[in-house]
Formats: structure tokens, C-alpha cells, sequence
């Protein structure tokens, strides 16, 4: 997320809005992004319900075994529908933020 | 006449030690923004099991050839601590790519579900805003402005990123 901050502007100007999710509360995002800086949106999904809707459930994942989502971005158009998706293999490799910028640029 | 054997340096239980710490440490080049991460996971897996190849050959070199290599301590002593650092090496590797299959997660073409989640002001957030087809969820930073008739253009795209959460 820190590589989409530092390309905020190109996915503005590639006309794509980016959106975090994860069972953090609404605080605690706010914690989060005043200690790094995010600007973009970051929704808060405590029960899980979003991330179950996208089958990204990761049973015990999280810190003292909370059930949290695994990474994953999705690409969504204006129509609503998917255009890219990434899955990590290994949550210890980060996203490429120039990898979603190229898919975003694709999107016309 | 007295037969000369040759003694040798055992440098395998040594170089299974180097090997093992480099593997821990590559752990390091995660936690920095660097390109070709994908690779180090591999790196690092691939030291592992050399310094654990060498560990065996130094411990094997040590007993089956004490008269030459010597080192039956040193070097069980040290294929030991090599076991180790591989265990940690095998328990991040595993621990890291234990993810759940998400077979049922939107593909490519397919709709992404509809959700309405609050941000970080409590206020409530439906992904239709987000892409501009309903009203609200203009105010959050990152609208896109039209330069030149000021008017606010809804994204053409929006880009959801789901991540594991504050740790």
C-alpha cells in the first residue's frame, strides 16, 4: 500500500480510485494512516462479510489467530466488472503498486 | 612405513553455517521496497537446502573419515545450528504462503459484489458510490476534478485492495 501512496498521482491520472479493506475499525485505519501517511480511502470490514463475499478468508491469519482477509487486489470498472485480479502467494512479497498501474492504464 | 594421510579442512559444517545465516538474514529484503522479492523467496529456500546438504556432508565427512577431516564435535555442533536456521527459513516460507485457495473470489469478467463498508470517519461507503453510480463518497480524498469544468468525473476504474490488516 505504501507504493500506491507514492503513486497516488498516476492512478488519479490513470483515472483509478484506490480503496483499502480489511477488519480493522474505522480507529484503527485511522492509526494506520496517520503513522504512514495513507490518503486513500480504507474501508473497515470487522465481521468479515466483504471479505467473505470475496472468499478472501483467512481463518486464524491474523495476529493471535483473528480471522482476517488474505491480499488481494481487484481491479473494478465503472460497469462493476473485474478487470485484474491479484492474489499473493506469499504475504511476505509485497504488491507491485506499477503492476495495478499497468493494468489500470489498459482500462480505457 | 608409517602411511602419511593427508588431513583436510572440514569446511563444509562451516560453509552450511554461512549458507544458513545468509538464508535467515535474505528474510531481511521483505521488509524493504525492493523489485524481485518473488525471487528471494526462492533464494532463500534454495540456501537453506544447500546449507543443510552441507551440513550432512560435514558431519559425514567427520565420522566416516575422522583420520582425514577430524571435527566430529565441531562439526555436529555446527550441522546443528545449520539445522536451525533452516527450520526458521522452512517455518517462513510455509507460514508465509499458507493462504486459503479463494476458488469463489470474483474472476476477470465476472461482477464484483456490491458492499457497503463505513471508512475511517464512520461514514458509510457503498462500492456504486464509490464508482460514481450512486451520490456520496465524492468527499474523500482523491476525486477525480475535471481541470477545466471543475466538475467532479466519476473514476474510471476503482482499485480494491484487501490486505490483512494494523500489525
Amino acid at each position: 500500500m505504501r507504493g500506491i501512496q507514492k503513486n497516488l498521482k498516476e492512478f488519479e491520472a490513470a483515472g483509478v480510485r484506490p480503496v483499502a479493506i480489511s477488519v480493522d475499525t474505522p480507529e484503527q485505519s485511522r492509526k494506520l494512516a496517520s503513522k504512514t501517511g495513507y490518503t486513500f480511502p480504507m474501508l473497515s470490514d470487522p465481521t468479515a462479510e466483504t471479505i467473505r463475499r470475496y472468499d478472501l478468508l483467512h481463518k486464524g491469519g491474523g495476529m493471535e489467530g483473528a480471522d482476517v482477509s488474505r491480499p488481494a487486489e481487484f481491479l473494478v470498472d465503472s460497469s462493476g466488472t473485474v478487470r485484474w485480479v491479484n492474489f499473493t502467494e506469499d504475504i511476505r512479497v509485497r504488491a507491485r503498486a506499477d503492476a495495478m498501474l499497468a493494468a489500470a492504464k489498459e482500462i480505457k | 612405513m608409517a602411511e602419511i594421510i593427508e588431513r583436510r579442512r572440514n569446511w563444509a559444517p562451516w560453509l552450511a553455517l554461512l549458507l544458513g545465516a545468509v538464508a535467515v538474514l535474505s528474510n531481511a529484503g521483505f521488509f524493504v521496497s525492493m523489485p524481485g522479492q518473488g525471487a528471494l523467496v526462492w533464494l532463500g529456500l534454495a540456501l537453506a537446502i544447500a546449507a543443510l546438504v552441507y551440513a550432512v556432508l560435514g558431519v559425514v565427512r567427520a565420522f566416516r573419515q575422522p583420520q582425514v577431516y577430524g571435527g566430529k564435535v565441531s562439526s555436529s555442533i555446527l550441522g546443528l545450528v545449520a539445522l536451525f536456521l533452516c527450520a526458521f527459513v522452512g517455518f517462513a516460507f510455509f507460514g508465509a504462503r499458507a493462504l486459503p485457495a479463494s476458488a469463489g473470489a470474483p474472476k476477470v469478467g465476472q461482477k464484483a459484489p456490491d458492499f457497503t463498508l463505513a471508512d475511517s470517519n464512520g461514514a458509510q461507503v457503498s462500492l456504486e458510490q464509490l464508482l460514481g453510480k450512486a451520490p456520496g463518497a465524492q468527499a474523500t480524498v482523491f476525486t477525480n476534478t475535471n481541470v477545466t469544468s471543475g466538475t467532479v468525473v466519476p473514476p474510471k476504474a476503482v482499485l480494491l485492495v484487501f490486505y490483512r490488516g494494523y500489525w
